[in-house]
């Protein structure tokens, strides 16, 4: 996890997971269209960002509800 | 007579097939030949359906001027100030990229920094990339309009960005 999250209020971070749900829908999108035009190794990059954001996510909603 | 009309139909039936395989050879060449580039552009036009740019739009409305990463960084500006301020890891990982000289200056002229910082937070709903390097050479911009010499400008501003990565990884 970002570091930043030791240093923000669960408002912020609960800002963060939406903005991340917003831009993970980008790259799926993006994925989905554009994947055979992307070489082997950026479709590894973005399907390993693909997967730290899913997780990401995760883990900040999970904080977010044993703070509330 | 019937010598010249023999000669007549050989010297065509020779000119059809010369014609026909001059045909197969060029469209055997084109078919070998990389699709060019007007070919190309009809398949990606194609690719892009009513639905999928009424989805890609609607996704464009949605996301904010700046996405996550551009908000981390706001998130992180705004925690290095704090730490300018009171103190604590953060401030302590600004310092331990500095110089004596500099680390003299940064704590005797932290209201400089502060102000290009406030000018960075700003900047960052315009930028359009935003990587260590474009951060450090704004707010190394910055600084010097705020006043800060070049001598400590660009070390303060290569170790705030490096903090700002640092936070947001």
């Amino acid at each position: 996890m970002r570091k930043i999250y030791e240093y923000i209020s669960i408002d912020e971070k609960k800002e963060v997971v939406e903005k991340l749900k917003a831009d993970l829908k980008e790259l799926e999108q993006e994925i989905n269209q554009n994947k055979d035009s992307f070489s082997k190794f950026v479709c590894e990059i973005l399907y390993s960002t693909r997967d730290k954001w899913r997780l990401e996510i995760e883990e900040l909603e999970n904080e977010i509800k044993a703070n509330s | 007579m019937l010598k010249k009309l023999f000669c007549g139909v050989l010297a065509g039936v020779i000119a059809f097939s010369s014609f026909s395989m001059l045909g197969n050879t060029s469209a055997k060449a084109a078919s070998n030949l990389p699709p060019s580039p007007v070919v190309q552009k009809e398949k990606s036009e194609t690719t892009y359906s009513p639905s999928s740019l009424s989805a890609q739009s609607s996704i464009e409305s949605e996301v904010q001027p700046y996405g996550a990463k551009g908000f981390m960084v706001k998130l992180a500006i705004q925690t290095i100030k704090v730490a300018i301020d009171k103190g604590g890891s953060v401030l302590n990982y600004i310092i331990k990229w500095f110089d004596k000289d500099t680390a003299s200056y940064f704590t005797k002229n932290k209201s400089k920094v502060i102000k290009a910082l406030n000018q960075l937070e700003d900047w960052i709903d315009d930028a359009s990339d935003l990587t260590q390097s474009t951060i450090k050479t704004k707010l190394n911009s910055l600084l010097r309009s705020a006043g800060v010499p070049s001598t400590y400008s660009l070390s303060i501003a290569d170790a705030i960005a490096r903090t700002i990565t640092w936070l947001i990884l």
